[in-house]
């Protein structure tokens, strides 16, 4: 049988990390199946893909699911997101691969910043406000032009 | 007189750097508001704690930011096997790429002329490049009538994440011309006649049929050996024989390029370029008019040059809004025809200025011989009353052509049969 053109024209790498942060996001969150319909838009769109990250990432905050498993639920997400839109242009296995290796460090770095935590009290507090002066950096950037 | 309009230039291999242009995609500004909310959501939510969760996001910012910005520094080649093509043909076009640094993923598109029709592959690719490595962006086009510009490359580079993007426009300029199809077709038109020339004929074959015309004063430029000697004792001035050839005359091709005959252009272009086909063979010599906006004046001469310079001019012709057809004739009838010419006006004879130019050559003497491709015949009707209007519009043609016929021989040309076979009508042959 001949698949659409919409089909086979695109990959669907990203439907494995889409549904390993599905069943991950099960076991960690109650009510977590909700979130199916925005799981596999995600395959289709980086918009929803996006909407699935800020709704997983909210639920995960809200019931205190944090530590590797929360992060890795987040990278797995981010992971999707972006495969999908790779999957659409039919990327080079290198692209996958570089974005696999970044995000992954997220769980090293968890790691690394768990010790640190300790003995520097409030470090999530200074990593907290130098992730939000980068977010804003980049954003006026983004929205003001280079 | 030099001729106007376009001229016809050859290919370039220039490559022009234009500034880059970094920016951040929609996929990373979207992303940035999802970061700005789950740190924004930890906060208001006194979890403050729990802004690690977003680690993934400020890992793939830093890593596209800081490991994935090449400069685009590339090498490019167009590759075209010639200048030229007949209209129709396929052609394939390969662009290399040879990079100088590494690029994970650029995608490169070739800038594709509207003349052009893509016919097998694209005119773009996403490659991947090492150092020195080259690639080969390979398509299929076909050729269309015209000159063909392409005048850049454009390269955008995205980082594996999608979230920066460099644009550069590479200008990279090639150039082809699709020329007319040209099919055997016999003479319609008589070259018996007197030509007044001064010493040899401009042809292969001078000599036989050239003869003593008359005595003239010598003028600048003459060559020397046309001095009558004898005359000028006599006389007490330089002067010159003057030769007829009875052999030969000369034929000018006018081509009505009116907007309202648009769809028979390509029909008109293509009879041009044939006839001048058969009087190259026949060592006939010709000049050429394209009737556009400026108008494009070739001045007769003979030979293979002079026809590929025709062929190239016909190339580039396209619909004039505002044909003056009329008034450019009479223009160069005054001022560059020479007497006694062959004129062969190659018009649908659709505007009352292509009539008019047809009674302007007329009035001046000239044998006109026209070729008249028929507009009707070149259209499908789609229903019945298209094919009552095509009737009525045909009928009003006949009528018309059976005017112009006081002017000139009318051979008015069915574009769905050869061109040989309406000359053959005519002419009886």
């Amino acid at each position: 049988m001949k698949l659409p053109k919409s089909v086979s024209s695109r990959n669907f790498y990203s439907v494995v990390p889409i549904l390993l942060s599905l069943i991950l996001l099960y076991f960690a969150v109650p009510h977590a199946l909700y979130l199916l319909p925005l799981a596999v838009a995600a395959i289709w769109g980086y918009f929803f893909g996006v909407m699935y990250l800020v709704t997983a990432s909210f639920l995960l905050i809200y019931h205190w699911v944090g530590g590797v498993l929360g992060v890795l639920i987040v990278a797995l997400i981010f992971l999707g997101t972006v495969s999908s839109k790779l999957d659409r242009e039919k990327a080079p296995l290198s692209d996958y691969a570089a974005v696999t290796v970044a995000i992954m460090l997220s769980v090293p770095t968890y790691y690394l910043l768990l010790p640190l935590s300790y003995v520097l009290s409030g470090f999530e507090a200074t990593l907290l406000a130098v992730a939000l002066f980068a977010t804003l950096y980049f954003f006026i950037k983004a929205v003001a032009g280079d | 007189m030099q001729p106007l309009g376009r001229y016809y230039q050859p290919s370039q291999w220039e490559v022009e750097e234009e500034p880059k242009n970094y920016s951040l995609t929609e996929e990373a500004q979207e992303t940035l508001l999802a970061l700005w909310i789950v740190l924004l959501v930890a906060f208001l939510m006194l979890r403050w704690n729990m802004a690690y969760i977003a680690l993934p996001i400020l890992w793939a910012f830093f890593i596209a930011a800081f490991f994935f910005r090449p400069s685009l520094d590339v090498e490019l080649e167009r590759v075209v096997p010639h200048n030229r093509f007949l209209e129709g043909q396929v052609v394939e076009i390969v662009l290399k790429i040879r990079a100088k640094e590494r690029i994970t993923s650029v995608k490169v598109v070739d800038d594709l002329p509207s003349g052009l029709e893509l016919v097998e592959g694209s005119n773009w690719k996403v490659l991947s490049l090492r150092p020195g490595e080259e690639k080969e962006l390979r398509y299929k086009v076909r050729v269309k009538r015209g000159i063909h510009e392409f005048n850049w490359v454009h390269l955008t580079y995205r980082d594996p994440f999608r979230f920066f993007r460099i644009e550069r426009r590479l200008e990279h300029y090639t150039e082809i011309v699709g020329v007319p199809k040209i099919e055997d077709v016999p003479t319609p038109y008589s070259t018996k006649g007197t030509k007044i020339t001064v010493g040899p004929l401009p042809s292969p074959r001078v000599g036989e049929g050239v003869e003593f015309h008359a005595i003239r004063e010598y003028q600048p430029g003459d060559p020397l050996k046309i001095i009558n000697w004898k005359a000028t004792a006599r006389t007490g001035k330089v002067m010159a024989n003057e030769f007829e050839s009875e052999r030969k005359v000369d034929v000018i091709f006018i081509v009505d390029a009116s907007a309202k005959g648009e769809v028979v252009l390509d029909y008109t272009v293509r009879a041009a370029a044939s006839l001048m086909l058969n009087a190259m063979n026949e060592g006939t010599s010709f000049g050429m008019v394209l009737a556009e906006a400026v108008p494009l004046w070739v001045r007769i001469d003979y030979g293979k040059r002079h026809f590929f310079k025709c062929i190239d001019f016909l190339s580039t012709a396209r619909p004039d809004k505002n044909n003056m057809i009329s008034y450019q004739v009479e223009h160069l009838i005054r001022s560059r025809f020479p007497p006694r010419a062959q004129i062969v006006y190659l018009s649908p004879l659709l505007t009352d200025e292509s009539r008019e130019a047809l009674k302007v050559m007329s009035s001046y003497g000239y044998r006109v011989v026209v070729i008249s491709p028929n507009p009707y015949t070149a259209v499908e009707p789609q229903s019945r009353e298209e094919e009552l209007a095509l009737r009525l519009l045909s009928l009003q043609r006949k009528a018309v052509l059976k005017d112009m016929r006081a002017y000139g021989v009318i051979i008015d040309w069915d574009v769905r049969k050869p061109l040989k076979t309406a000359i053959a009508e005519v002419f009886k042959l």
